[in-house]
């Protein structure tokens, strides 16, 4: 990133054209898709912190950012669908919540200790 | 306890040597010895105590040298700080220890240390960088939006339940009146068969006299006939809806007003009545039989019109009626009708009695049928 503030720019914007384009799209959601979709949001956050972090660090990297989402939403999703498949879903579900939660939470420290200096 | 100096003045009774010029031990070490508290004894506590108290280290070199290098490892409690240069040097860590570590210490994903560290620590550039984040944010975005969407279909949930129980409803409705439909058929096949079974001999005739008897008796036989029509309507209320006048002991008083007057069989909101049929009021609606009946409420009974409907003046259900239409403008009409046609009742089981032989009898003597 050549400019400090180009590459949030970019990011921002194109995480509100993403949301556009979903609502625009509105995808039916198939019915087994549907119990993940909760996690899924929690590790793309986890993924979006990190990335956060990591550009307030100047040590982002694109790539890595796109890998860790994708494996973040898939490994959390078979993670519970192993759960549900031994009976639990819900304890692992809870699970997932919480080390992800602690992640985002940690992850927002720092960039809290970066942008406000506390 | 002696105070010698203020520096001291927390310390136990313990042989200590007030050494002055004694350099004083690094932070990071004086912490960690701080944690070995618990697995110390009490006067090794006294000597990491006063490592703490800064310029009083009154501690002799061995005795930290004892205890804190092995914690000072281990110890998750006091991590060190994120080199920026790569993870700490692998050394043995309890994995609970480093999973809580993992956890709770604020520092970035590895992948992102371990990319930075292939860089050189330069900050990644060129194209593939914006088309990655470009991809990935868009990405995140959509997931973002469909959740949110998928939630917001998600909120009328209990209204999609409530259509679907309706649903159910009208299902199990359904198969209710297709099962009533068939054991009305059936029964009218075993009664075939038993007329023919019984019609042959004269006992068999006089049985089956007997239970015609019994069937019309307890209503059980559709029957067609002569008798009257009785229309109970409410007044109209604000706005357009019914008042609710007529109560279940109203339509009871009717009932056995139209019984007492030589009916021979009643209906009433098209469910006629047997022996043990009532009619009562869950909340706003009328059960005869257990079975809701609509307002307008029609009563019929079949019996001879002219003498039917001479004794049912006089009876005290036409009375409170007639009563009824002044005070509340409800409409009561009673018309003669020439052909009523009354269908069968459903009397359940039959429970037949038997006088008992001793003097106690047992109190529930029911028949197989």
């Amino acid at each position: 990133m050549r400019t400090p503030l180009l590459g949030p720019v970019i990011g921002l914007l194109a995480l509100v054209v993403g949301v556009g384009l979903g609502l625009w799209l509105d995808p039916t959601v198939p019915p087994w898709v549907q119990p993940y979709l909760p996690i899924a949001v929690v590790a793309a956050l986890d993924a979006v912190f990190g990335g956060v972090h990591a550009m307030l660090d100047g040590r982002f990297d694109a790539k890595v950012f796109v890998v860790s989402f994708v494996s973040n939403v898939l490994v959390a999703a078979l993670i519970v669908l192993l759960g549900d498949a031994l009976g639990v879903g819900a304890q692992l579900s809870t699970a997932v919540v919480v080390v992800l939660g602690i992640r985002i939470f940690s992850n927002a420290a720092a960039i809290r200790r970066h942008l406000f200096k506390a | 306890m002696e105070a010698a100096a203020p520096e001291a003045a927390g310390v136990p009774a313990v042989p200590q040597t007030p050494v002055v010029s004694r350099p004083v031990l690094p932070p990071t070490r004086s912490r960690a010895a701080e944690s070995t508290v618990g697995e110390s004894g009490d006067a090794r506590k006294a000597e990491v105590r006063d490592t703490v108290v800064e310029g009083a280290a009154t501690v002799t070199k061995t005795a930290v040298e004892d205890t804190a290098p092995v914690w000072r490892e281990t110890n998750p409690a006091w991590p060190e700080p994120p080199s920026p240069t790569g993870p700490p040097p692998a050394r043995p860590m309890d994995f609970a220890a480093s999973l809580l570590r993992g956890l709770f210490v604020q520092r970035l994903d590895p992948a992102y240390e371990e990319a930075a560290r292939r860089r050189g620590n330069r900050p990644a550039r060129g194209p593939a960088q914006w088309v990655w984040l470009v991809v990935g944010t868009v990405l995140v975005g959509v997931l973002f939006a469909v959740a949110a969407l998928d939630a917001a279909d998600r909120q009328p949930g209990s209204e999609e339940a409530q259509r679907s129980l309706a649903d159910d409803v009208r299902t199990a409705r359904g198969d209710t009146d297709e099962l009533a439909r068939r054991a009305g058929a059936l029964a009218r096949e075993v009664d075939r068969a038993r007329e023919a079974a019984l019609a042959g001999d004269a006992d068999g005739r006089a049985a089956l006299d007997r239970l015609g008897e019994l069937e019309r008796a307890a209503a059980a036989v559709p029957v067609t006939g002569p008798g009257l029509r009785i229309t109970v309507e409410e007044a109209q209320g604000q706005g357009g809806s019914h008042r609710q006048s007529v109560l279940d002991r109203d339509l009871q008083v009717l009932v056995n007003s139209l019984w007492a007057s030589g009916a021979e069989a009643v209906a009433v909101g098209g469910v006629r009545l047997q022996p043990r049929a009532t009619v009562r009021q869950a909340g706003g609606a009328i059960l005869v039989d257990n079975r809701p009946i609509r307002h307008p409420y029609v009563l019929e009974a079949i019996g001879p019109p002219e003498d039917l409907q001479t004794r049912f003046v006089n009876t005290d259900g036409y009375g409170r009626f007639m009563a009824f239409t002044q005070l509340y403008g409800t409409r009561f009409t009673v018309q003669r009708v020439d052909s009523l046609h009354l269908a069968a009742a459903n009397p359940g089981q039959p429970r037949v009695a038997t006088p008992g032989s001793g003097p106690a009898p047992s109190p529930s003597q029911e028949g197989p049928r």
